[in-house]
């Protein structure tokens, strides 16, 4: 078999390979092979094993024995700006040697306008670009000619793509490049357990079967725990872990080079602060990256790794993709890495070779986190793999994709709903979905009385008898909005960060900047700054001396644990109880969590694999239910609307509703009976009314509102960054609150609102995980305990600073209850 | 326990009365003037032609909420603190014209204090002021601090806007405000199509809870 495969694919790619010293492996043979042949498909290999010539060698072949290359040829498309840079060094190293003519071109949001006007006017036969620089290509004039020679498509970290929106806007961007055009695409992905799905998404519906292709190679993971010294004092609740930074200090080499992972950007700027107080001696080799910093700063600090100048950097996911840093040595993980996917890409930035072993520090933040690492660490050995699926009909992505069309080439609607229909997300859309959208951008709704002005797109017939049509974008300042809002997929309002001089930090979320009143002083970028103003979209500091204890927050921090991992957990409580009992030592990290659990069992339990504990703690105003469901954050939060909601049916009360990886609290008035789960008739595992009742839940909180900010910022409802002249932009502010009270109000079924719905449910609740853990949990032996304490399992729920809040009592009866709590 | 719900609440400014009413207007017994600000009509439209679908039948609610105001208090002159278009390039003829037979059909005087909003449109059978003194008050539209002790400048322009919480729950309300040292007083939005600011803690404030009740903090 092997032979056939060596006489097939040339010589070329051999003599590359073997100039630079290197031996192609079996799996990057295959995939210029399957090239060759004029297959498409995935290839599935970890970080840091070469697939980027994998997927490239074929198309550049193919390039090369082009007779006139003109346009775009190749599109390398990553989901992160930062990774441009690398791909384009090690693109440019093959380009060189097969053929000094081909060009190569960076395109994404950190471009100049000068640079891509350029690359409009001569474009070069390869492309790197990100998926929303890719939309706004789209929505050029002549997008059309500009890609017709495209020939091939690599996508990198499809996963990382898979589960945001930002997949959907690259897979309807990509079934209108192929729509006409022969083009093969690759994707390249971690190991993920649908792979055929994501394969799918990749080259559409109609396309053949994709080829699949896997490495042999296993990357070892080993994770090292830091164990706090006195497990009494380790914070049971808290995402920080500041505190124990000594244990960790102790654990790691100054003369390593080091990535500490964090999962958030406030979490990274104070664990910067917290390092370089704590190391002075090598203060000016520890740097800090993160996506809102400024591009020139996160350059100088990859480049500092790669040089060993700096040794120690505190990072967020922005260096979670593959940044080539050949010397890093140690790896360590603040706080859970939440799923599998990400912890094992992380891992894999160490002893960043083909075949390599890699070795992770797991930091926990609070003592449950110890459990989800003894969790992840039996998953890894019994080598299980993780599902990542792709949203489905994401309503708001498909009319920014059509706007985008619009004010482009145009689009007609016949010919489109055929390549919409071609995309695997949106492979079930109904013609009456499709009708509203087109009714939504050409009037404004299906009532169309009440938009009288409305004209986004309209018909334009190339002749005058003709019956084909196609919409396009008339208005010019409509066109400059919907460009400045195809980045707002991923993006809230930001800021930039600037000194006097102009000199840029880094961008800030505008809720952090609107709070900041002048003389403020704050830390980012590392450094301590005092806010002088706000002005035209910038926030202008300048540098301090004075110490405050002010992080900016930025959003987007909230993430769930897995399906897979909490399944693990649900068993890991159960070895824990067993452990307790029999006194047996298992690991460090439930040996660790012993007193802990000690404590629990005393207050409480710990509930074994056939348990559903329940625990209700009352204080003088309130009384709390704590119900330990343990499956994933938005799992359980989705069972806490379910059952407040169900309570509330019975007695008219107002819950809030706060929930983790563990499980859910409601809490309400102290003269709240909770012995009503007790009550045989009163079903609050009933699953035959599930979405229904969950609908209502959802209706009467906040969560479908929060979801609807963002559909109207895609859908392009609300605006954002606009930077025009204060005084029209001002007049065209409007909160996505409004809107969603006047489209529930006037426009019942509007489609967009739906959505808002659905995705509460299904995206951020997990209605099918709910259902699936409403049959789990009511099967489980109930156990109620009243504790007079908040035991260590319900604590973190009662400090837990995100809540939602349901009611069904009267508004009035709600601000009495507010006020006279507010008086006490 | 006494409700703190009450239909209006009366404020005093050195002899005058002024009653703050849930339907987001001040009445003014001495003068029997009736005070609403920021009415944004036209909103939807301006949004549309801007290819944002907000539907339009938001003016035809706030036409009814004036007109039903107008004749519970029953005033003989309404004025309107400025804001009363959203802009002036989406006005259609529709609205103009129930603008311009509005003093007509309420059978009443109605001055409009020109608001940023309301530069460049032109009514008719409504007069147009920059400020106004009335008694110990002067309307404008964006707030003055007054020269004179005893004065209070009544304004909009601000669509004051509150959250009242307690330890888990929030919920915003509209509300009027009170600046003390820079004696003005703040009127909520009228119009239904309107969002807000939060005011500053050192305000005095008084929460409308829907249209019947109001409350003061």
């Amino acid at each position: 078999m092997k032979e056939i495969k060596e006489r097939t694919y040339d010589d070329i790619f051999l003599s590359f390979f073997n100039e630079k010293g290197w031996k192609p492996l079996s799996f990057q043979i295959e995939a210029w092979n399957s090239f060759l042949k004029g297959d498409s498909g995935i290839i599935q290999v970890p970080t840091g094993s070469g697939k980027t010539y994998a997927a490239l060698l074929g198309p550049l072949k193919k390039l090369h024995s082009l007779k006139n290359p003109k346009g775009i040829n190749i599109l390398f498309i990553t989901p992160l700006k930062a990774l441009s840079r690398d791909l384009e060094k090690s693109i440019k190293e093959a380009t060189n040697y097969f053929d000094k003519k081909i060009t190569v071109a960076v395109r994404n949001g950190d471009t100049s306008s000068y640079e891509k006007r350029k690359q409009l006017k001569n474009p070069p036969n390869i492309l790197i670009t990100t998926p929303e620089s890719l939309s706004l290509l789209l929505a050029q004039k002549d997008s059309d000619i500009f890609f017709d020679n495209l020939i091939s498509i690599i996508i990198d970290e499809w996963h990382e793509l898979l589960s945001s929106k930002r997949g959907n806007q690259l897979e309807l961007a990509l079934s209108w490049l192929r729509r006409n055009r022969k083009i093969q695409v690759f994707a390249m992905s971690a190991t993920i357990g649908n792979i055929k799905e994501a394969a799918r998404a990749i080259v559409g519906i109609k396309a053949k079967q994709p080829t699949i292709i896997k490495s042999n190679l296993i990357k070892k993971i080993e994770i090292k725990s830091v164990i706090p010294e006195n497990i009494g004092s380790f914070p049971w609740s808290g995402h920080l872990g500041i505190r124990s930074h000594q244990s960790l200090l102790k654990m790691i080499d100054k003369n390593k080079s080091t990535l500490f992972f964090t999962n958030t950007r406030n979490q990274s700027e104070r664990w910067f602060q917290c390092l370089k107080y704590y190391n002075s001696d090598i203060e000016d080799r520890i740097a800090i990256h993160h996506g809102s910093l400024d591009r020139d700063e996160r350059q100088f600090v990859e480049e500092g790794v790669k040089n060993g100048s700096i040794k120690w950097v505190v990072c967020t996911s922005s260096l979670d993709l593959g940044v080539d840093f050949q010397p890093v040595d140690q790896i360590v993980q603040i706080g859970s890495a939440k799923n599998l996917t990400r912890l094992i890409q992380r891992a894999g930035r160490s002893a960043h070779k083909p075949g390599g072993f890699s070795k992770i520090i797991f930091m926990p933040t609070n003592a449950l986190e110890l459990l989800e690492v003894s969790a992840m660490r039996r998953v890894l050995e019994e080598e299980i793999t993780e599902n990542i699926s792709l949203p489905e009909l994401s309503f708001d992505v498909l009319l920014q994709h059509l706007v985008s069309l619009a004010c482009g080439p145009g689009f007609n609607p016949i010919e489109e709903k055929k390549n919409i229909k071609d995309c695997w997300s949106y492979r079930n859309i109904k013609d009456e979905e499709w009708n509203w959208c087109l009714d939504f951008l050409e009037y404004g709704g299906k009532c169309l009385k009440a938009y009288p002005k409305f004209q986004k797109i309209y018909k334009k017939y190339p002749k005058k008898k003709d019956i084909s049509f196609k919409y396009f974008v008339k208005d010019k300042s409509i066109i400059r909005i919907h460009k400045f809002n195809i980045g707002t997929i991923t993006s809230n309002n930001y800021l930039n960060v600037k000194f006097l001089n102009g000199k840029t930090l880094g961008t800030l979320e505008e809720n952090f900047s609107s709070k900041l009143k002048s003389g403020d002083i704050f830390f980012f970028a590392g450094i301590m700054l005092e806010f002088i103003k706000v002005k035209d979209m910038n926030v202008y500091v300048k540098k301090s001396i004075k110490k405050s204890a002010l992080i900016p927050v930025w959003l987007g921090g909230q993430i769930a644990i897995s399906d897979l991992l909490s399944r693990n957990i649900r068993k890991e409580i159960d070895i824990c109880e067993k452990s307790i009992k029999s006194n047996k030592y298992i690991n460090e990290e439930i040996n660790a969590l012993k007193p802990i659990l000690t404590r629990q069992k005393r207050f409480s339990d710990i509930p074994k694999i056939n348990e559903l504990l329940v625990e209700i703690y009352k204080t003088k105003k309130y009384k709390s239910l704590f119900v330990f469901t343990l499956e994933g954050k938005f799992a359980n939060e989705g069972i806490g609307f379910l059952w407040a909601l169900r309570f509330a049916k019975i007695i008219k009360t107002t819950f809030s509703i706060s929930a983790n990886d563990f499980g859910f609290s409601l809490t309400t008035y102290e003269d709240f009976d909770f012995s009503l789960i007790l009550r045989k008739s009163f079903n609050l595992f009933d699953i035959e009314n599930l979405n229904n009742d969950l609908e209502n839940a959802i209706n009467l909180s906040e969560l479908t509102k929060r979801k609807f900010k963002n559909i109207a910022q895609i859908s392009g409802l609300i605006n954002n960054n606009t930077p025009f002249n204060s005084k029209s932009s001002s007049q065209l502010n409007i909160s996505s609150n409004l809107l969603f009270d006047v489209f529930t109000k006037y426009e019942k079924n509007h489609l967009l609102i739906k959505q808002a719905q659905k995705e509460a449910i299904k995206n951020a609740l997990e209605s099918e995980r709910i259902k699936k853990s409403l049959i789990r949990i009511s099967n489980l032996r109930l156990i109620i305990n009243e504790t007079r304490e908040p035991s260590p399992f319900a604590f973190p729920l009662l400090v837990e600073r995100l809540t939602n809040t349901f009611s069904n009592e009267t508004i009035e009866t709600r601000i009495e209850r507010l006020i006279n709590s507010y008086e006490k | 326990m006494k409700s703190k719900f009450r239909n209006s609440i009366t404020f005093k400014w050195n002899n005058s009365e002024l009653e703050l009413l849930p339907s987001r207007a001040i009445f003014i017994k001495e003068t029997n003037e009736l005070l609403i600000s920021d009415i944004h009509l036209g909103k939807g439209e301006y949004f549309q032609s801007n290819g944002i679908p907000l539907t339009n039948y938001q003016d035809d609610t706030n036409f009814i909420r004036i007109t039903k105001l107008v004749e519970k208090v029953k005033p003989k002159k309404l004025v309107i603190l400025g804001d009363l278009f959203h802009s002036k390039l989406s006005i259609n003829k529709d609205t103009l014209l129930k603008v311009e037979k509005l003093p007509e059909i309420l059978n009443i005087k109605i001055e409009l204090i020109e608001g940023n909003h309301d530069k460049g449109c032109n009514i008719k059978n409504i007069q147009r002021y920059k400020t106004k003194r009335s008694l110990n008050l002067i309307y404008s539209h964006e707030p003055i601090k007054p020269k004179e002790a005893h004065i209070l400048n009544i304004c909009g322009h601000y669509h004051p806007k509150i959250y009242i919480k307690n330890f888990k729950t929030k919920l915003p309300f509209r509300c009027f405000a009170l600046d003390e040292e820079r004696k003005n007083l703040y009127l909520p939005a009228f119009g239904d199509l309107t969002g807000g600011y939060l005011c500053k803690s050192e305000f005095k404030k008084w929460a409308i809870i829907m249209d019947n009740s109001i409350i003061p903090l």
